[in-house]
């Protein structure tokens, strides 16, 4: 069941905010990191690659948390939970798009065999002060 | 050791933590945290019975995600265990907020108690560590 965004929700996920993605590693234990987000409609998307750690452990419990907060003003975040989907159609396009949201130019850190892998996000709960 | 000096300038800064726990049906959960250091290990004050102190409670297990307000690629996760204690006389409840307003913690209502979560590292990753 998807839950819509506030509008505030879609604000801190269109501005130049970092989201850090919380995954479960195969013992169970939550794994984090810090990653760029842009919003598409009421889903979220995430670049990785394949073979990463967060992409492993997404095929395996595809369960994912994300929170947001607004780097000016941190108390207003928000707390995305769902079930992510991955694909690697896209995934090209998808990291330059991160790119020049954050940094204003395409990527080009990846390695020549790096197989980006789109993350996509919908969202079932939100919760937080901007939620 | 195991924080180097870059990721305890990272918690000693005003920078916000997610903490993720794990939910009883093993999905994560991540909430975004005022984060205080004590040598090595990490320090939150959150109440009793909210759902990562019961996640906690169930599975100490954390990950905690702290990056620079003003270079957010400058980031830490550390992995822990973490115990919790009743936070006796909002020790490290004033502390947390006097680093991050300036003032004292608000105390805690009628029925309530504030307890710290503290984080004891097994494994530091990211691009400062």
């Amino acid at each position: 069941m998807a839950t819509p965004l506030s509008d505030t929700g879609r604000a801190l996920l269109d501005d130049k905010n970092f989201a850090t993605i919380a995954t479960i590693n195969p013992d169970g234990s939550p794994q984090t990191s810090v990653v760029w987000v842009k919003r598409d409609g009421d889903d979220l998307l995430m670049s990785t690659v394949e073979g990463r750690k967060k992409d492993k452990n997404l095929r395996r419990d595809p369960r994912v948390s994300v929170s947001v907060f607004d780097l000016q003003q941190p108390y207003s975040y928000i707390e995305v939970r769902g079930t992510a989907t991955l694909t690697t159609e896209g995934g090209r396009e998808l990291i330059d798009e991160l790119s020049r949201k954050y940094r204003g130019e395409d990527y080009t850190a990846d390695g020549p065999d790096a197989v980006r892998v789109v993350i996509r996000l919908t969202p079932e709960k939100v919760t937080g002060y901007a939620s | 050791m195991i924080l180097n000096d870059a990721v305890r300038a990272l918690l000693d800064a005003r920078n916000y933590a997610v903490l993720c726990t794990t939910n009883p049906d093993g999905s994560p959960q991540s909430s975004v945290l005022w984060v205080a250091r004590d040598g090595d290990d990490l320090l939150f004050s959150t109440l009793r019975d909210r759902r990562k102190e019961l996640n906690l409670r169930r599975d100490p297990r954390a990950s905690v995600t702290v990056f620079d307000l003003a270079d957010p690629e400058s980031y830490a996760e550390i992995r822990g265990t973490t115990t919790i204690t009743e936070d006796v006389g909002l020790v490290v409840g004033h502390r947390l907020s006097r680093k991050y307003t300036g003032q004292d913690h608000a105390l805690p209502a009628e029925g309530q108690v504030r307890v710290v979560l503290r984080v004891t590292p097994t494994k530091v990753t990211g691009h400062v560590a």
